[in-house]
């Protein structure tokens, strides 16, 4: 004990707390950085994504280096900042991509494709829908969103263990036998 | 040799930790950006009509500021005439810069190529436009419409080079430019852009986030 305690006055010189100092910083702004920019694990909320996700909340592994619409294609699920809500998250399934024509669904609607309008999604934007239709907040209701928003796909469900899975894109396209 | 080699891997280990500040810093605190294109002229780039290439190097404050001040929140305090960076609407892998015009409840009268005569700018949103008056130089809020303000990065803060000044967003309701002593651009800077937005039209409130 005593050891330790005349160690650690030994190295409390300027110079140690110094470095000490900078590798805490250093160490912080790596971690948020990784947290960023690859990674990051968060828990969901709502009920707008059942019954891919629990609406009592699942604990998500997302990939941070699918933001800004890196990599995205029709059928991923994506994390993306709220277009009208300051520093909310969205998690969504991407419907439609830049150019592709979807058709416009009331909000709320349980129907597909019942509207008879159809839109084309502008350039840099993509059409989101929630997978629970009934309860989901999407592109019905806000329109297109930019790509830019976009800060994540998410890959797998983490926690908990009994329901870890990657996520799946179920909008493959089908097979026809003939 | 062995005390050489031991010698380098100390500076290297003390050196370390500068790399992620380093990053950190430019991403969350204070970015160097050089601003392209003539969207900006004659407040940035000022010589576009001489040098199409010469590119203007600004100071962007990354920081949220006006928030509790953690670097991953987003609340940004934003008033008329800020210029600011954000990711651009049309293009996500493209930063573009643009200066605020409209605040949410303002009602805006749109310029060329615009579709509709008139937009009120929607909860969270802002009105972006580029200071150039040829509409035909900027691709800004009247081409795809009012951007929502999780899309902005920071806020341009001072020019750097090739002339340094400070920007200051006061100046934009008084019609003034920073550095622009002998009044080269009129005594009232863009009135034209601040006379088409009717400031407050109408009262927002928060949607409700069920």
């Amino acid at each position: 004990m005593s050891r330790i305690l005349r160690e650690t006055l030994r190295r409390a010189t300027p110079g140690g707390v110094f470095r000490l100092t900078l590798d805490g910083v250093g160490l912080f702004c790596a971690c948020t950085l990784i947290w960023e920019h690859l990674i990051t694990v968060q828990l969901s909320e709502g009920p707008s994504m059942y019954p891919t996700f629990n609406p009592r909340g699942d604990y998500l592994l997302i990939s941070r280096v699918h933001k800004h619409g890196r990599g995205i294609e029709v059928g991923d699920v994506v994390r993306f900042y709220h277009p009208t809500f300051l520093g909310v998250n969205g998690a969504k399934r991407v419907i439609g991509m830049p150019g592709d024509f979807v058709c416009r669904d009331l909000p709320f609607s349980t129907e597909v494709g019942k509207s008879q309008e159809m839109i084309q999604v502008p350039e840099g934007h993509v059409y989101v829908g929630g997978d629970n239709l009934p309860w989901s907040r999407d592109s019905r209701n806000y329109g297109p969103i930019p790509m830019g928003l976009i800060n994540g796909k998410i890959i797998a469900r983490v926690w908990p263990l009994s329901k870890a899975q990657w996520v799946q894109n179920t909008m493959q396209p089908a097979q026809l036998d003939d | 040799m062995g005390c050489v080699m031991y010698e380098r891997l100390r500076v290297l280990r003390i050196l370390a930790p500068i790399v992620p500040i380093g990053l950190f810093f430019s991403e969350h605190v204070l970015g160097v950006m050089w601003v392209s294109g003539p969207s900006m002229t004659p407040y940035l780039n000022e010589d576009y009509e001489q040098m199409h290439t010469k590119r203007d190097m600004v100071l962007v404050n990354m920081w949220p500021w006006g928030g509790a001040g953690w670097p991953w929140e987003r609340t940004r305090r934003l008033e008329r005439g800020m210029v600011v960076t954000f990711r651009s609407p049309a293009n996500p892998g493209h930063i573009a810069i643009k200066r605020v015009v409209g605040l949410p409840g303002d009602r805006i009268t749109t310029r060329d190529p615009c579709m509709k005569p008139s937009q009120i700018v929607p909860f969270n949103h802002v009105w972006l436009e580029g200071d150039a008056a040829d509409p035909k130089r900027s691709l800004d809020s009247n081409t795809y419409g009012p951007v929502s303000i999780s899309l902005i990065t920071g806020r341009v803060m001072a020019v750097m080079y090739p002339r340094f000044r400070m920007l200051k967003w006061t100046d934009w309701e008084q019609g003034l430019v920073e550095g622009d002593v002998e009044r080269k651009l009129g005594d009232n800077y863009r009135h034209e852009v601040r006379d088409r937005v009717s400031k407050e039209a109408v009262k927002l409130e928060r949607p409700v986030l069920s």
